[in-house]
């Protein structure tokens, strides 16, 4: 059977009937990849303001902006020790984690959209927040987040990463990864560790078992710089490496054997996509927890937008994705306020009629097929 | 944000006084500290004040140590008080007066879970629970939280430079209060703490003294959840306290536990006490599959309120139940 191709390298319409945007291949407009991505770098900019202007606090804008300038330029200047403290200390970081945690997660998704060639595949598909989950959830269980706060997110990336290593042994025979047995294996795999998480609530008092909440839930707040020191070099080391295979990833989607043709190394390419997707996931969520929809629905927006080129797909979903999850954090931490929602929910509220949506589309593709 | 500005100078003083051997100091200076704040800190160099707070006729400086074991120096009674939970509204309220406490859980508005619903003050933030940029904004001396409150967001506030207080117990009677002494502790409201406790234990005494020597009736809790409550849980220290025996803690069960109808037949308790309210009880006495179980078929399900009050208010949950369970008794 020929590989189909769900992203459209090789969509054809039939019976004359129009191909829907997002699976069309070429760009109709040249410059259009370009422009969006500056517009999505004002965009950023302004959500990170945003971010930071606003929240449970009221602060005038201007001086939060003052202080984000006086502080980052180190500025020699006397600041409102409580106003500086609440917009550097305390919202600044968490709107930047924010963005971070998207950006990684809407590339990753890109990527193994792409990889898998499958519109429905998102970061955690091949075990990654599972198993991250499933490790921040054992250091919580051990007692470990009382002892130092950075052994839950050091605990959830090594479960990251095993996850990942585990779902890629079990696919891989004879050098070769069959991608559909990846995506079994890591499904398989995510509901194994879900279970055992589930098993873990039993054997747990109530303060632990708020705490494993807080994580599993996605958690955004009480995020300091730290948590994004110990993120960025990773999320930057992955994403950038997939961004390097954006043009192999393109020739994959038309198919493993074409690719095969053509010189791609096929097997080293997805081994490489998979280790990035790893670094930059599991970082991620090592400092916020599951946060969900954000890998799945950014880049599938944007292939409506720009079309399935993974050299602007994967950089312009991590833009969206930043603007996405800080402007969803907004949203939790003010909207109800003094209740915070956690942020993995507004995500989701956003995502699951984005998501039901797609599966229309999909239906309606398989349809005319 | 002027009271910011206070702050920051209050700590300044108070970082030098820090020396134990200073702690006995004349009482006087107490007197001079109360005739300071009352012309202005202001007028005086803060380098005058080494030995200012050092001694208090109150106790003040201490080291109370919170549920973590960890060591908070409190050199004054705290007058910011930031309370990140409703177990704590209800005890400080209690205990301190509303000025002191900058923020309260909204759980304290509700008639229903709060005791101290007459006691919020305009002055008060309220909060769902903790919030670094609230407590920033408070500017509280010390901020009260629970092993259950969201440890990342505590670990922030402390590395932002206040006290945090963690309480790590709330599941037994004796928490509750024990929780109530701590308060007292942390606030310099001991006396008052005491007169509380002192207060749940005489009316506890008149309600054991007419239970004396009556049958214990085998008692089951049960709530919307299907969970009761064997050993280690305030429900259990209540149906024992009321004069009952608790047959979950009877049967071997620890804490919390979920438990069907099989299992509520096999044990066929002859009361079921629940927290659940009227519609609850009403549910349990028409459930077919319950019909043959003694309290049931003698109408003995009660739902009984403050078995989660988590201070000295348990003691009204021990005295209603202890009327339906031993009610020729009163």
């Amino acid at each position: 059977m020929r590989e189909s191709s769900a992203l459209g390298v090789e969509a054809r319409g039939d019976a004359g009937r129009e191909i829907p945007a997002a699976f069309r291949p070429a760009r109709p407009f040249p410059l259009r990849a370009p422009l969006l991505t500056l517009w999505l770098v004002l965009l950023l900019v302004a959500s990170v303001t945003l971010g930071a202007a606003i929240g449970v606090v009221q602060l005038p804008f201007w001086d939060t902006l003052w202080i984000i300038v006086a502080r980052s330029l180190r500025l020699p200047v006397e600041l409102d020790p409580g106003q500086a403290a609440i917009i550097w200390s305390v919202r600044l970081p968490r709107v930047l984690v924010a963005g971070l945690v998207g950006f990684a997660l809407a590339a990753s998704g890109a990527a193994m959209q792409g990889l898998f060639r499958n519109p429905l595949a998102d970061p955690g598909i091949i075990g990654v927040s599972a198993g991250g989950s499933m490790g921040a959830v054992v250091a919580i269980f051990l007692q470990l987040h009382t002892v130092s706060g950075w052994w839950t997110p050091a605990f959830a990336f090594a479960g990251a990463l095993l996850a990942a290593s585990l779902a890629y042994a079990l696919a891989t025979r004879g050098g070769r990864t069959d991608t559909a047995t990846l995506l079994l294996a890591g499904v398989a795999l995510s509901s194994l560790f879900s279970a055992v998480i589930s098993l873990l609530y039993h054997f747990v008092e109530d303060g632990i078992l708020r705490q494993i909440v807080y994580w599993l839930m996605g958690n955004l707040a009480g995020r300091r710089w730290e948590h994004l020191s110990l993120a960025a070099p990773f999320v930057l080391a992955g994403t950038a490496g997939l961004m390097l295979l954006a043009t192999e990833l393109n020739i994959m989607a038309g198919g493993e054997d074409d690719a095969r043709s053509l010189g791609v190394p096929v097997e080293r390419v997805k081994r490489a996509v998979l280790v990035c997707v790893s670094l930059a996931t599991g970082a991620a969520i090592s400092v916020t927890g599951m946060i969900g929809f954000v890998g799945l629905i950014v880049p599938h927006m944007l292939r409506l937008v720009i079309g399935p080129d993974h050299r602007w797909l994967i950089p312009t979903s991590g833009l969206l994705g930043a603007s996405f999850l800080i402007l969803c954090d907004l949203i939790a931490r003010t909207v109800f306020s003094p209740i915070e929602l956690r942020t993995g929910i507004v995500t989701a509220i956003f995502g699951v009629p984005f998501f039901l949506y797609l599966l229309m589309r999909r239906r309606e593709m398989v349809a005319w097929r | 944000m002027s009271h910011l500005e206070n702050h920051s100078l209050a700590s300044r003083w108070t970082g030098f006084g820090a020396g134990r051997a200073k702690w006995r100091m004349a009482p006087a200076w107490l007197a001079l500290l109360v005739l300071i704040a009352a012309f202005g800190g202001s007028l005086l160099p803060p380098a005058v004040f080494p030995h200012a707070l050092a001694a208090d006729a109150g106790g003040f400086p201490r080291v109370v140590v919170d549920g973590l074991g960890k060591e908070i120096l409190l050199e004054a009674p705290p007058q910011r008080i930031f309370s990140a939970g409703l177990v704590f509204d209800n005890i400080l309220l209690s205990l301190v007066p509303p000025e002191r406490v900058v923020a309260v859980t909204r759980f304290a508005a509700d008639p229903k879970d709060s005791y101290v619903v007459d006691k919020l003050r305009d002055h008060m933030v309220i909060v769902d629970a903790l919030n670094a940029e609230l407590v920033v904004a408070t500017q509280p001396d010390i901020v009260l939280v629970a092993s259950w409150s969201n440890q990342d967001e505590v670990r922030q506030i402390e590395a932002l430079g206040y006290k945090v207080y963690t309480f790590t117990s709330f599941s037994t009677v004796e928490d509750g209060l024990e929780t109530v002494r701590r308060i007292g502790e942390i606030t310099g409201f001991e006396a008052e703490a005491e007169a509380l406790i002192a207060e749940f234990w005489r009316r506890y005494e008149k309600v054991a003294q007419r239970i004396q020597g009556r049958e214990r009736p085998a008692v089951l809790s049960w709530d919307g959840w299907s969970t009761t409550t064997g050993l280690g849980t305030a429900m259990h220290d209540i149906i024992e306290m009321a004069g009952g025996t608790n047959l979950a803690a009877v049967h071997g069960i620890q804490g919390w536990q979920v438990i069907d109808a099989e299992t509520i037949i096999a044990m066929a308790p002859e009361v079921i006490v629940t927290y659940e309210g009227p519609e609850f009880v009403a549910r349990i006495l028409n459930d077919p599959v319950l019909q043959n179980v003694p309290a049931v078929k003698n109408g003995r399900v009660y739902s009984v309120d403050h078995t989660e009050a988590a201070n000295h208010y348990y003691i009204l949950a021990i005295e209603e139940l202890a009327k339906y369970l031993h009610p020729e008794a009163f």
